[in-house]
């Protein structure tokens, strides 16, 4: 704990800056925490009410955080394989396109028209329609230059943010995850929700990052400490003599008790909107949960594609499998969507999309394509700057047989951290990379 | 010892001998065999509160004949671990059934802080050199540890050294070594990366060995730390093992393990061992001096660590005094933040109040519910009644009260041991053997148990 002042100061004063921790009776200090507890549920899992740090964040001079946005929450969707993003977001119109896919083109009448010349595949109906409604919008021709064509080196990048010549032991989730604790000490920066392994940019110094498979229920356990802990404090005469971390313990038990029952009641909660039975679809609705919950998680992380092999990574008979993956992403999101947005949550949730790379132009003879260079990528939410944003890469001018990309990865990561999430986003990517205008204003 | 133990000490004081027999209790016996080893059993806490407490560290250093068949044993059978989770299943029933924790205790330690990097590109039976050489040098002298572990074919895999090239040193291993083996950060300049990494050019890994090649080896001059010479592996771990501020760095990173991680410790208290590391005593010896204390029997060490998930699981499987599957364990701790073998960065595990996040402790809440239903793989083993009934408590409140005092030593407010008792008193005769799980379920549970 010495590692963070601030914490430890948090600890010997509250607030108003009159309890010391050895000298004042417990049971004051328990009431006054309860106290507390009834105007944020959580204590010290929302920012502001932070034991520590507390008056950092109430005077809102803590360094690189923004605190009118501290209830946002980010979700980044991984395209696990490379996604063709030429029949993801298709210009039907383009004479290249329509030549170099002898079977693979989609023709006007079967995709779903955005603007002109340029349309959804047609498996993305939903997509389209939260499209429409200004939900959805499309950053074209994101990538970066050099960029690697081969998924563990591609992937590596986009995980780790790359920067050039560094060597990076953690990714840039993990790092963003890590400021959020050192400014909000004790929360949940994070959280994975899939099945497949921990993807490496979870990885943190600091926050320990869990992966959630299903919607936790309150454990048995955690009732049975309850009862033991209500009305009690709860160290030994030993442990408790001037000892911090037996009143953090005592802290933090309690306050598991509460997020417990917060996830307890938000499941009890009545369902707004059917999800479909994708495997995508049950984790979104997981998430959902638990921005319901509130329990001032910043940033989920969700897959699609499976993690290894196969999944985007469409290098044969492309058109069913990618149709099928393209299914699963737009029912599943747009009933996310629409489930935020019946209480008005969409408007503080910002979902974006990445793969490692787009595809090749040209099919491959196997009817698939090739790893790929720019990729289109989609943000969904209540507060994103509706439409189609930057141009459709010209295909006229490829690099090596893929589109070139004309917006670096890392501008969007910038954005989402500073503008979005309200953190300092050059302490998490190293560089000062410029904004992309994808935010509503 | 007692409560006036809570006052300050001189530093060298604080070091001295704890001859203070006649303080000697539960309690105590408890505190000294959690920090050197993983949750105690009853007959280890007897057995520590008969001898006292020097003649039980006595035990605890030394290598008995059974210590020595066991290491062989398990040696023998890990050799079969061909993945990583068997891997972390053999190390783990180590830990569980050791006569001699402290040593699996002190790989845990190394094992977090000569961290590895990614270890995907890591063979299972590298990993296990890895960790074997690690066991065999955990309590002796820096410089030998340095140089047996640093040049493990798993630490060069996994930092990306596998190919230190004349005109290519690997500045990024070099920096590892520096800011997280040895020195710590700002003990060391630009220059110092550099000549480190030169120091280390020459060697390979070669279809899983390590290889020196000699005309990849920069055998220029080189001044590190102000030294000159041609230096090369050899003496770089000589250099960094005797310099100051890698014993004073080693000396604070073992007081947070055995002592507190409440408090920075000052320089004063911390300069004693770092200078027994300069001359050359061993890391055991070290460790020894730390743990017979003045200091380590005060109160300014008493609970003053936050359990990593390793201890507190083992902590509550261990005092059982049955075997559980391991391998489930090591998913279980992976779950918990701790997977044994993948350390999150090339630091190692983040530490103390790191561990006790409100997240983590429903995570914790989760896997003690797991660990106690009478159906799940551990649940079937672990039997409290049958336990307590075997060291003679026989009736519902002397078997919670056995309870308390194997898994706190009774160290909780009179109303949170009365509300367990009670507990298990209205529960009828048929389910008491359940309600004596749902005890162990929440004791698991409380503030103090998340403490060393």
């Amino acid at each position: 704990m010495h590692r963070n002042p601030s914490f430890q100061s948090g600890l010997s004063s509250n607030r108003n800056g009159t309890y010391r921790s050895g000298g004042v009776d417990r049971r004051r200090f328990l009431v006054q925490w309860s106290g507390q507890m009834g105007l944020a549920m959580l204590g010290l899992l929302r920012p502001g009410l932070a034991a520590a740090g507390w008056e950092k964040h109430s005077e809102g001079t803590s360094p690189g955080t923004d605190p009118a946005k501290q209830d946002r929450v980010l979700v980044i969707l991984q395209m696990t394989g490379g996604n063709d993003g030429l029949n993801t977001v298709v210009p039907y119109e383009d004479d290249v396109y329509g030549r170099s896919r002898p079977t693979l083109r989609l023709r006007r009448t079967e995709v779903h028209r955005l603007t002109d010349g340029l349309g959804l595949h047609p498996e993305m109906k939903e997509a389209a329609r939260l499209f429409h409604e200004g939900r959805l919008s499309i950053v074209q021709g994101v990538g970066y230059p050099n960029s690697q064509r081969n998924h563990p080196e591609a992937m590596r990048d986009w995980q780790t943010g790359y920067v050039p010549g560094l060597h990076v032991p953690t990714g840039w989730i993990g790092r963003a995850a890590d400021l959020i604790l050192q400014q909000t000490p004790f929360c949940l920066p994070a959280v994975f929700v899939g099945r497949i392994e921990i993807p490496f940019t979870l990885r943190a110094k600091t926050a320990i990052i869990p992966t959630v498979a299903k919607y936790p229920q309150m454990p048995l356990a955690i009732k049975g400490l309850e009862k033991i802990l209500e009305k009690t404090a709860s160290n030994g005469d030993a442990a408790s003599a001037d000892n911090p971390l037996a009143e953090l313990a005592d802290r933090s038990c309690r306050q598991a008790i509460q997020i417990a029952e917060k996830l307890q009641r938000a499941a009890g909660s009545a369902q707004l909107v059917e999800y479909p039975r994708f495997g995508l679809a049950q984790d979104l609705q997981v998430v959902a949960q638990l921005i319901r919950a509130d329990l001032g998680i910043r940033i989920f992380y969700v897959e699609l594609g499976g993690g290894g092999l196969g999944g985007f990574d469409t290098h044969a008979h492309q058109a069913a499998n990618h149709g099928a993956l393209l299914r699963e992403f737009s029912a599943s999101v747009a009933a996310w969507a629409d489930d935020l947005a019946k209480d008005h949550s969409l408007d503080r949730v910002l979902l974006m999309t990445f793969s490692e790379f787009g595809r090749t132009v040209r099919e491959n003879g196997r009817r698939g394509t090739d790893h790929g260079a720019a990729q289109p990528i989609l943000l969904v939410g209540g507060r994103i700057r509706p439409g189609l944003i930057g141009p459709h890469p010209n295909l006229a001018e490829l690099e090596a047989n893929a589109p070139k990309p004309h917006t670096d990865f890392r501008r969007l990561y910038r954005t989402v951290l500073q503008e979005w999430l309200g953190l300092e986003a050059k302490a998490v990517l190293g560089l000062p990379w410029s904004p992309v205008p994808i935010l509503s204003s | 010892m007692g409560q006036t133990a809570c006052a300050p000490m001189e530093p060298q004081e604080a070091w001295q001998r704890f001859e203070q027999d006649s303080a000697w209790n539960l309690k105590w016996a408890g505190h000294l065999l959690r920090r050197i080893g993983f949750g105690p059993t009853w007959p280890e806490l007897q057995k520590a509160l008969a001898q006292g407490p020097q003649k039980t560290i006595d035990g605890l250093f030394q290598v008995s004949a059974e210590a020595e068949a066991f290491a062989g044993q398990m040696d023998q059978w890990e050799a079969s671990a061909a993945t990583l989770p068997q891997i972390r299943a053999w190390w783990l029933r180590r830990m569980l059934e050791t006569p001699q924790p402290l040593v699996e205790k002190m790989t845990l330690f190394w094992h977090s802080q000569l961290a590895l990097g990614n270890v995907r590109n890591v063979s299972p039976a590298l990993l296990r050199e890895y960790l074997r050489t690690i066991r065999r040098y955990c309590l002796g002298r820096l410089d030998s540890l340095f140089r047996a572990v640093v040049l493990q074919p798993a630490m060069l895999l996994s930092h990306g050294a596998e190919a230190n090239r004349k005109a290519r040193p690997n500045e990024h291993f070099a920096r590892v070594l520096l800011e997280q083996f040895s020195v710590g950060p700002g003990g060391f300049t630009e220059k110092d990366v550099q000549e480190t990494a030169r120091s280390l050019t020459g060697y390979f890994v070669l279809r899983e060995e390590v290889r020196f090649i000699d005309r990849e080896y920069d055998s220029g001059p080189k001044t590190l730390f102000g030294r000159s010479g041609p230096f090369g592996a050899e003496e770089l771990f000589d250099l960094l093992a005797r310099h100051p501020a890698t014993a004073k760095s080693i000396a604070r990173k073992l007081y947070r393990f055995f002592i507190s991680e409440a408090e920075e410790p000052g320089d004063a208290l911390l300069e004693p061992l770092a200078s027994r590391l300069i001359q050359g005593q061993t890391i055991g010896q070290v460790v020894e001096t730390m743990v017979r204390s003045k200091w380590f029997f005060s109160l300014a060490a008493y609970r003053r660590r936050v359990k990593c998930p390793v201890e507190w699981a083992l902590g509550v499987l261990r005092p059982m005094e049955v075997l559980v599957p391991t391998e489930p364990l090591g998913h279980a701790l992976a779950e918990l933040g701790q997977a044994l073998g993948e350390p999150p960065t090339p630091a190692g595990w983040p530490d103390g109040v790191h561990w006790i996040s409100p997240a983590l402790l429903l995570l914790r809440g989760k896997w003690s519910q797991q660990f106690w239903a009478s159906d799940s793989p551990f649940g079937q083993k672990l039997d409290p009644a049958g336990l307590a009934a075997r060291h003679a408590a026989k009736t519902p409140s002397a078997q919670v009260e056995f309870l308390l005092n194997l898994y706190l030593q009774r160290d909780l407010p009179p109303e949170v041991q009365n509300k367990l008792v009670s507990q298990v008193q209205w529960a009828s005769h048929q389910t008491n053997s359940n309600a004596l799980r749902q005890v162990c379920q929440t004791l698991a549970l409380l503030p103090a148990f998340q403490l060393a």
